[in-house]
């Protein structure tokens, strides 16, 4: 596992730590001035110039992020994009410009529950009126909300080694059941809600009323499965490492790293059944620099769908334009919860609820697991 | 200064003799410089010291206390919820035994070091001392997951030679965590002990053994006195050092062993909580500085008695 494979992944705190330690130093600008080509003129192309800064994940995200989406664009308008990395450390570095009065990120990729902390703090800018309408023309009204557009949409999937397992949960009901499926687990450790909506559908909750959660009702049935997970992973990586290690025989993880393992040759069965679905948003931040620029990605973004389809099939996350997956091989679309068949038995995370009851959420979960 | 120069003299040059006659009206060398030029020869370590030290912490105390409105809230919310609290103990136990553990094997490697006339041994000690310091925290950290994991090179090790028939889990524990702080604090720990015993008289031991002292009188009560600061200096570093780790209980350890740094990093990043994590930072502070400050003073007193007889 090299050091830029694993600084991929989802919201991490090794990684935070780590950052330091060489993965800034990914952050230096294309700076690569193309000419605006007038390929694709069925709409009038709005002029845009100078630097936009996109604030994302780092390593092999950036680079993708970079290869799929920031090149093109730039070749296209003319507009220099360049990406700082600042894993998971959006909401406090921006609450940290924003109170220096120095805002320097044009857009941000950051989890739909943190952005609405974002939007409720006045720190990102709801879309103009005219945005959010092409936005919703291109991709679908789903996909968009008042301050941003949907991107590297990610499930928690149920996943067992094909190898190890005795028997291979299918449903949350089994994966909460050690008797009849015994083996080692592995769930997240930073988790706030997902564990929750996991243990209510395996104690019988429809999917349909998963909310508000009761959450004694979940923390019960949490207690059930405690003493099976041998692991709580913290970052993508290691949700991986566990499997090829062999640590664990299944586990609740992210459907973009069950591919990579399954692409590292864990044999790797999974399960969209419940499957509770996140999203990041590309967001503009309040003062943004260059919001104009960042604007005019976010319809490129959207209008994009070829570039969309790569991103999937080298990252495994999903992006708004559903048209994208007609462009990735179906073996490989199967794999991402996002993808159309699989989205109809998962569902959607309520961000506003998490949002509205993140302290508490955050709390309780670590008091729970430190027990 | 001249009784110094006397008692000098009289190892050398043997009683009665006097190389330099006591001359009170030469003048005299004075150790101690001026009292302008020592400020100014202390300016830069002031200086440092509070604009990178003294400010910050000021700083983040005041945020602590004053955001959002004025008051002890954030303090008070920290000693009511049990997983602040947690973290806090968890962090003072694996650290006292990190201390423990590092300090007295620091002190039996140091010795050997001193005291080894075997060239291998000493290559040996000083690689296996100094190596942690050049591996960087991450790789010393994977390294040791390979080694702890299930199927690890410890746990393969021992199932082949049929010591264990499932493997043990290792890793994700708490014993993991002091295993990493231990490895990494260890060098800190025997270069201070290790400087200390240079400089003591390689007579010392022989000339208590000669007066009937078996060898481990002799140490206990001839070089282990006379090293004492510096032990407790060692004990000190590593202490203060290990309250702050933060990779080493990610990477190695499982929710049941958090960091109160780890704690910290969740306030920021989770919570959204500076105030929060600001009066968190000054608890560790503070509690980290009460107990170096009272095992200093006990040991400063202990050693005043011992000298009074």
């Amino acid at each position: 596992m090299s050091s830029a494979d694993w600084a991929t992944g989802r919201p991490l705190s090794r990684r935070r730590a780590l950052k330091t330690l060489g993965a800034s130093l990914a952050a230096v600008g294309l700076g690569v001035p193309g000419r605006a080509r007038a390929q694709q003129t069925a709409a009038p192309r709005r002029k845009v110039t100078g630097n936009m800064v996109l604030a994302t994940w780092g390593g092999r995200y950036s680079k993708a992020m970079k290869d799929f989406f920031l090149t093109p664009f730039s070749q296209e308008t003319g507009v220099t994009a360049q990406t700082v990395d600042a894993p998971g450390g959006f909401v406090p570095m921006l609450q940290a410009q924003a109170k220096a009065g120095n805002v320097t990120w044009d857009l941000v990729d950051v989890g739909e529950a943190d952005s609405l902390f974002l939007l409720d703090n006045g720190l990102v800018q709801p879309l103009p009126p005219e945005v959010k309408a092409d936005l919703i023309g291109a991709v679908g009204e789903q996909h968009v909300t008042d301050h941003g557009i949907s991107f590297a949409a990610f499930g928690w999937v149920i996943a067992a080694n094909r190898k190890a397992a005795k028997r291979i949960p299918t449903t949350p009901a089994e994966f909460f059941d050690v008797q009849q499926v015994p083996g080692r687990r592995t769930m997240y450790g930073e988790d706030q809600l997902t564990g929750v909506l996991y243990a209510l559908q395996a104690d019988g909750v429809a999917r349909g009323q998963l909310y508000p959660p009761d959450l004694d009702r979940a923390y019960r049935k949490l207690d059930q499965v405690k003493k099976s997970v041998a692991v709580w992973w913290r970052t993508g990586d290691q949700s991986q490492q566990v499997f090829r290690d062999q640590e664990v025989e299944m586990g609740l993880l992210w459907d973009g790293r069950a591919a990579g393992a399954i692409d590292q040759g864990v044999d790797l069965a999974l399960s969209f059944e419940g499957t509770p679905i996140s999203r990041d948003l590309f967001v503009v931040p309040t003062n943004a620099p260059n919001a104009a620029a960042a604007f005019e990605f976010l319809r490129w973004y959207a209008t994009h769908p070829v570039e969309g389809g790569k991103w999937i099939q080298t990252m495994g996350y999903g992006v708004a334009n559903p048209k994208a997956y007609e462009h990735v091989p179906p073996e490989i679309a199967q794999r991402s919860a996002y993808f159309p068949g699989n989205f109809a038995k998962g569902f959607l995370i309520n961000a506003r609820w998490q949002s509205q009851h993140r302290a508490e959420l955050v709390k309780r979960w670590t008091q729970w697991l430190s027990q | 200064m001249a009784e110094s120069v006397g008692a000098t003299s009289i190892s050398r040059g043997g009683l009665g003799v006097e190389p330099f006659p006591y001359r009170p009206e030469a003048r005299e060398w004075k150790r101690e410089p001026a009292t302008v030029v020592g400020l100014c020869l202390l300016a830069p370590a002031v200086v440092l010291l509070v604009a990178l030290f003294v400010v910050p912490v000021v700083r983040i105390v005041w945020q602590a206390l004053a955001e959002p409105t004025f008051g002890l809230d954030r303090f008070r919310e920290f000693w009511t919820s049990p997983a602040p609290r947690r973290a806090l103990v968890t962090t003072l136990r694996i650290s006292a035994l990190v201390t423990l553990l590092c300090t007295t094997l620091s002190v039996l490697i140091a010795w050997e070091l001193h005291s080894t006339r075997s060239r291998l041994v000493r290559i040996a000690l000083w690689s296996a001392a100094l190596f942690p310091l050049w591996t960087s925290g991450v790789v010393r950290n994977y390294a040791f997951t390979i080694i702890l994991q299930r199927r690890g090179v410890l746990n393969t090790a021992l199932l082949s030679l049929g010591l264990i028939r499932e493997p043990l889990s290792l890793l994700y524990t708490e014993a993991a965590v002091v295993m990493g702080i231990f490895y990494t604090m260890l060098p800190y720990a025997i270069l201070p002990v290790y400087a200390s015993f240079a400089t003591l008289d390689a007579e010392l031991v022989p000339a208590a053994e000669s007066l009937g002292a078996s060898r481990l009188r002799a140490m206990v009560d001839v070089v282990l006195p006379l090293a004492a600061p510096s032990i407790f200096a060692a004990a000190a570093i590593v202490f203060v050092v290990s309250v702050g780790f933060y990779i080493t209980p990610i990477l190695l350890g499982g929710p049941h062993s958090p960091f109160l740094a780890t704690f910290v990093d969740l306030q920021i990043y989770r919570l959204f909580d500076f105030p929060g994590a600001a009066a968190t930072a000054s608890i560790l502070f503070f509690t980290a500085f009460l107990i170096v400050g009272g095992a200093w003073r006990a040991v400063g007193l202990e050693r005043i008695r011992r000298v009074l007889g």
